[in-house]
């Protein structure tokens, strides 16, 4: 018991320390597909540093709701982070991939009324844009994922390991790339780096937010988008069983880098979608996913 | 040890009258007959809460004939261990929702507070009776008594002309269910013993046609009074009507009445059926779940929203229970004792959190007299502790963890999966799937519904006077609703030890071997988890908020109002484009303008969604009923020569067909 939760605590460390790296990796190879120069890769840990250090200003009309929020994405994307096994692990101790789905669902409502909150028109439709597609992402995402437990034959993720690697994975793959994309709010649904009012959906959310809040907010979006990643590589392609622990991760960074650069690489050359253009993008990753669920049951 | 049971049995029975009796008997103000209402109601369901955990954990069911009610009708008591459940869920919030009407009664002093007494223990009695009793006869007899007295809850502000409309679409569609309970007896019976034990008996000797037979019409005769779609429409006008506290214990326990006939019936009473039944139950749990949650997005009545969620939840227990039908069917006890289990986890989760949010809604019209969510806003820092104990009700049926709501619709997750697992045939596999999609698809919804219903009404500034003035309601309210917030925190971090007793349950009905505890452990893990990185990131941020600085929100440089914020409407609206294919919203916009339409000083828009059901299902039966009355009303022409002359053309026939 005590040994998994220390390499819980060692895994929400590590995905704290890689993540804002990801993060900048990802902005490199955008900028240079985009043919610019673009901010270093530690850009991502200078900003945060930088919002960290600054007090937080905060709406007049705001209540602990507002300051509570950054607190629970953070700690709810972190959870969530410690369910993946990154290294070959004795046992989960905090919960499956159920609770995994639903962790994000957690710090999604509280972020829904966080952008409420200030009383600002942008805040609001955030939310409402955010809540909407959050109900076109999450039954696709269940779809994809346990497509998945049908192989593996349990939600445990140690079981999981590497589910996804036959023929039929290779839809549910394309199926949960699209969830990806649009859970780590990237163009075609979202832009994160846009203040245009209105295409904004989850930069809406956090715009009244200042100092370490938003310093905490950043943070938490880029470990939700490493923990996305680094789930499809656990289900998809796994490292080889008994490595030691520091090649696992070494792995695993590696991996995961090369599906940012994927990320990258399609922001890049996609434009982003209408909103209400979206449940075509999600009923395309619905299909995919139901043809990975159905090749899965025939065979 | 039986001895006791009884004795605390009749006690509670007796409480249960003298709550009701007293207030019509000693004609005092309406304070006094509130005091000798709900203090009877208040032991009365403590008492319950421990008959009902006793009948639970106990083996050996209690059974007790209370002697003749009617000529020929025994009361019989029979408290097994899915009698006990349902008592002590009943008991439970009856007795908090007693509690919680000492305060919330006093703003209908003017109206007779003494017959609202009577009604509101009567009806807590017959629901308790409901579930105890062992003779379809008494059950009927209970089920009609709880219904007539629901009945005049939901009239109590009978002024109203919509609240007596209300009333009129419940009594109506729920005889309809009651005419189909009645048929569901009669085919099983066969007209010659009444008790359950005799019916299951007799359901071994009854061909595959009747038992489907039978199970059909429990289906809608239950499902009518559970509101399952399409038989929902009475709900969502009935428990607004009703006074909060009463649509309290109508949607946390009393459509489990329909739930607990459900499973006596169909599971317990006829035993394992074709998979088919299983996959009905399944679908329309499916059903009721994605339209309820749907319609209840498009709300702005609190109330109302609340209601349609009932649907939902209703929908979401019925997937549970489908599944454990399906298993079943499969001669595989073990997953269908789980999936039952899951069903009734929910059962009790939506009774707890789903009181919880009607008592906080009732609060919020108590401070403001409004249940429309558009006037209201900033009630937060109004009344902070009805606020979290709202959001934690909201949280809690949202389906997020660590809450309570997590915790069953997980067990359902893992019941549906194992449907998938199974393997039995392709078409499972398939269906098992799609339908833990949809159980996601329903907990988006209403992760979003939550999100408006408690950002509209509890955050930002306020949109009305009524919401600027509003206070914190008296303590015994908060009292009355602080034990459910805290029950579901505690139902969601510890489901194993609640899975635990309701797999004894559920092993009552679907008898198999020892069943393994399903997985779902990690809950108090993870709620500890969650608590410890949110403390230490408390503590390192210095504590949250201790030196943020205050300033105006950012309106592009105008000071925003409040009318400028996201209202409900609004906030709905992309989830009313994207499913308009069910919701069918008509939108009209209309402007006056000076000279060129650039230059409007008025826009009034409107914006309303189809009731499909309504319009497609109900309005041609309506009319098609109307259009028959008409033709046979030639028969009744008022003359009295012709009454008397039918009594005697039947009278005649009835003595040739007897002779």
């Amino acid at each position: 018991m005590t040994v998994n939760i220390l390499s819980a605590l060692g895994q929400m460390a590590f995905l704290m320390l890689i993540a804002p790296l990801v993060n900048g990796v990802i902005k490199k190879a955008k900028a240079l597909t985009q043919c610019r120069r673009g901010p270093g890769i530690l850009q991502s840990y200078f900003d945060i540093v930088k919002f960290l250090r600054r007090d937080p200003v905060v709406s007049v009309h705001t209540s602990w709701i507002t300051l509570l929020t950054p607190l629970v994405c953070l700690g709810a994307y972190l959870a969530a982070g410690s369910i993946i096994p990154l290294w070959d692990h004795r046992g989960i101790v905090f919960g499956d991939l159920i609770a995994l789905t639903y962790l994000f669902a957690l710090a999604r409502f509280f972020l829904g009324l966080a952008g409420l909150e200030p009383g600002s028109a942008f805040g609001g439709m955030g939310s409402s844009r955010e809540m909407m597609i959050a109900t076109l992402v999450e039954p696709v995402m269940v779809l994809g994922l346990f497509g998945l437990v049908l192989t593996a034959g349990s939600t445990d993720l140690r079981a999981l390991a590497g589910a996804g690697w036959n023929p039929a994975g290779a839809l549910a793959f394309i199926g949960l790339m699209i969830v990806t994309v649009a859970e780590t709010g990237r163009i075609p649904v979202d832009n994160p780096d846009t203040h245009l009012e209105l295409t904004m959906v989850h930069e809406a959310m956090l715009l009244e937010y200042a100092g370490r809040q938003l310093g905490f907010l950043h943070w938490a979006a880029m470990i939700k988008q490493l923990v996305l990643l680094a789930l499809l590589v656990h289900l998809f392609w796994p490292h080889p069983p008994g490595i030691p622990a520091a090649a696992a991760l070494g792995l695993m960074a590696a991996k995961v880098t090369a599906l940012g650069l994927g990320l990258a690489f399609t922001e890049s050359v996609l434009a982003k979608m209408r909103l209400f253009r979206l449940p075509e993008l999600m009923a395309g990753g619905a299909a995919f996913c139901l043809l990975a669920v159905l090749s899965n049951s025939i065979m | 040890m039986a001895g006791l049971q009884e004795k605390l049995l009749l006690i509670t029975l007796i409480l249960y009258l003298s709550g009701a009796v007293l207030p019509l008997m000693i004609r005092g103000s309406p304070r006094v007959s509130l005091i000798l209402g709900c203090c009877p109601g208040v032991a009365a369901g403590m008492l319950g809460l421990v008959l009902g955990l006793w009948g639970m954990i106990n083996p050996v069911p209690l059974v007790v004939n209370l002697g003749c009610i009617l000529p020929g009708v025994e009361l019989g008591i029979l408290i097994d261990r899915l009698a006990g459940f349902f008592l002590a869920a009943i008991s439970m919030v009856a007795a908090l929702a007693s509690i919680y009407s000492l305060g919330y009664m006093k703003i209908y002093v003017k109206e007779n507070v003494a017959w609202w007494s009577f009604c509101y223990n009567l009806f807590v009695l017959s629901m308790s009776l409901v579930v105890m009793v062992n003779n379809t006869v008494v059950f009927l007899i209970f089920w009609e008594l709880m219904t007539l007295a629901s009945y005049f809850l939901v009239t109590f502000e009978y002024r109203h002309q919509q609240v007596r409309k209300a009333g009129f679409g419940y009594i109506v569609m729920t005889h309809l269910g009651t005419v189909f309970i009645i048929s569901a007896f009669f085919i099983m019976s066969g007209g010659a013993n009444w008790g359950f034990a005799d019916l299951a008996a007799r359901s071994e000797s009854l061909s595959a046609t009747t038992k489907s037979l039978v199970f059909a019409c429990a289906l809608i005769g239950f499902g009518t009074k559970a509101g399952v779609v399409p038989l929902h429409l009475w709900l969502p006008s009935a428990h607004p009507a009703a006074p909060s506290n009463v649509s309290a214990v109508m949607s946390g326990v009393m459509l489990k009445t329909a739930i607990y006939g459900m499973i006596r019936l169909i599971i317990d009473i006829l035993g394992p059926g074709p998979a088919w039944w299983g996959g009905l139950v399944l679908a329309v749990g499916i059903v009721s779940a994605v339209i309820g949650v749907l319609y209840a997005l498009m709300e702005h009545d609190l109330k109302r929203l609340l209601a349609f969620h009932s649907v939902e939840n209703i929908g979401i227990i019925l997937m549970g229970l489908g599944a454990g039908m399906i298993f079943y069917s499969w001669s595989m006890p073990v997953p269908a004792a789980i999936a039952v289990a899951a069903g009734l986890f929910h059962v009790l989760n939506h009774a707890v959190f789903k009181s919880l949010l009607f008592l906080g809604a009732g609060s919020v019209y108590y401070a403001t007299h409004t249940r429309d969510i558009e006037e209201l806003g900033g009630l937060i820092n109004k009344m902070p502790q009805t606020a979290v104990l709202f959001l934690v009700g909201a949280v809690s049926i949202s389906a997020i963890p660590p809450f309570n709501g997590f915790a069953s619709e997980y067990q359902i997750y893992q019941s549906l999966l194992a449907l998938s697992l199974a393997k039995v045939s392709g078409f499972w596999s398939v269906a098992g799937v799609l339908a833990c999609a949809a159980l996601a698809l329903t907990g988006a919804l209403a992760a979003a519904c939550f999100v408006k219903a408690f950002g509209v009404s509890f955050l930002a500034r306020p949109r009305s006077q009524k919401a600027a003035h509003a206070s914190e309601v008296p303590l015994v309210m908060r009292v009355g609703m602080a034990p459910l917030a805290v029950l579901c925190l505690a139902l969601g971090v510890l489901p194993q030890v609640v899975m635990n007793s309701l797999l004894g349950v559920a092993a009552q009905i679907v008898p198999g071997p020892e069943i393994p505890l399903p997985p779902g452990a990690f809950n108090l893990n993870l709620a500890l988890l969650l608590a410890a990185i949110i403390a230490a990131l408390a503590g390192l941020s210095g504590l949250p908020g201790g030196r943020a600085r205050r300033a105006e929100t950012w309106g592009c440089g105008i000071v925003p109002d409040a009318s400028m914020e996201y209202t409900a409407a609004s906030f709905s609206q992309p989830v009313r484009r994207v499913y308009q294919f069910i919701l069918q919203p008509k939108r009209e916009v209309t402007t006056d303008y000076t000279l060129l339409p650039y230059f409007n000083y008025r826009i009034h828009f409107e914006e309303r969604i189809k009731s499909v059901f309504r319009d497609f299902l109900y309005k041609p039966l309506r009319e098609f009923t109307i259009a028959l009355s008409k033709k046979w009303r030639y028969i009744q022409c008022g003359d009295i020569n012709l009454y008397l002359g039918y009594i005697f053309v039947t009278l005649i026939i009835l003595l040739v067909w007897v002779r």
